[in-house]
């Protein structure tokens, strides 16, 4: 089905692409249903989450494997109830302004998806991770 | 900051002025934790705060939209390949 997004135009996505939230990202409680979208030009360590509900509503997700040194999420043991039996793909929310050697990543409250029931859920650690993390530690 | 001492069952009333009408934050239980009830208008969120500076990091994070933007997203990924 074709879906309007914010940054592409139309574009088509399948069912079994659509993935829904279980647990809301905070503050966007009516809005449920995203789809990942890829540019094959950017590669995959950045992602853009568009919502199928509202092609205004986009995130761009950051994959935290570099940061893996010192990012280790400690899923709660709930969250099998929330996305379902499997693994899980962790992204953390970009925020990127005007400027963006001061891009920010969220450590505290990652976003994680069950790829085989293409469940989602942001979920706030008991670990403290700054809600901000700078991305870029050098000029760019 | 204004610091009052309730009891369990007292409450505060926060008045909002121009009649939009008052929040009442009522004291249900004291222990090592207490039991809050708050009584809001239409109009008023209440968040605990931890979860509320991840709405505003979640609203920051939405509002990503430059004009540029996949140029931006393009320098940011060269960092990471």
């Amino acid at each position: 089905m074709k879906y309007k997004t914010r940054d592409f135009g139309e574009i088509d996505i399948k069912d079994s692409d659509i993935l829904t939230f279980a647990q809301p990202l905070f503050g966007f409680e009516d809005y449920r249903r995203f789809a990942l979208i890829y540019n094959h030009e950017i590669g995959e360590s950045l992602v853009w989450l568009q919502s199928l509900d509202d092609p205004d509503l986009c995130f761009i997700l950051f994959d935290p494997t570099p940061l893996s040194s010192f990012f280790k999420p400690e899923l709660p043991h709930w969250i099998e109830d929330v996305l379902g039996k499997g693994d899980y793909i962790c992204w953390v929310l970009c925020a990127i302004p005007d400027d963006i050697r001061k891009t920010t990543v969220n450590l505290k409250s990652p976003i994680f998806i069950n790829p085989n029931t293409r469940k989602v859920a942001q979920i706030m650690l008991d670990q403290n991770y700054p809600i901000r993390f700078p991305l870029i530690k050098e000029d760019i | 900051m204004l610091i009052i001492t309730r009891k369990a069952d007292e409450s505060i009333i926060i008045e909002i002025e121009g009649g939009k009408g008052n929040i009442e934050i009522k004291v249900l239980e004291v222990g090592s934790q207490i039991r809050l009830g708050i009584e809001a208008p239409a109009g008023y969120k209440v968040w605990r705060n931890e979860i509320y500076q991840n709405v505003l990091a979640n609203r920051q994070a939405a509002n990503s939209s430059l004009p540029n933007l996949l140029d931006a997203v393009s320098k940011l990924s060269e960092k990471f390949k």
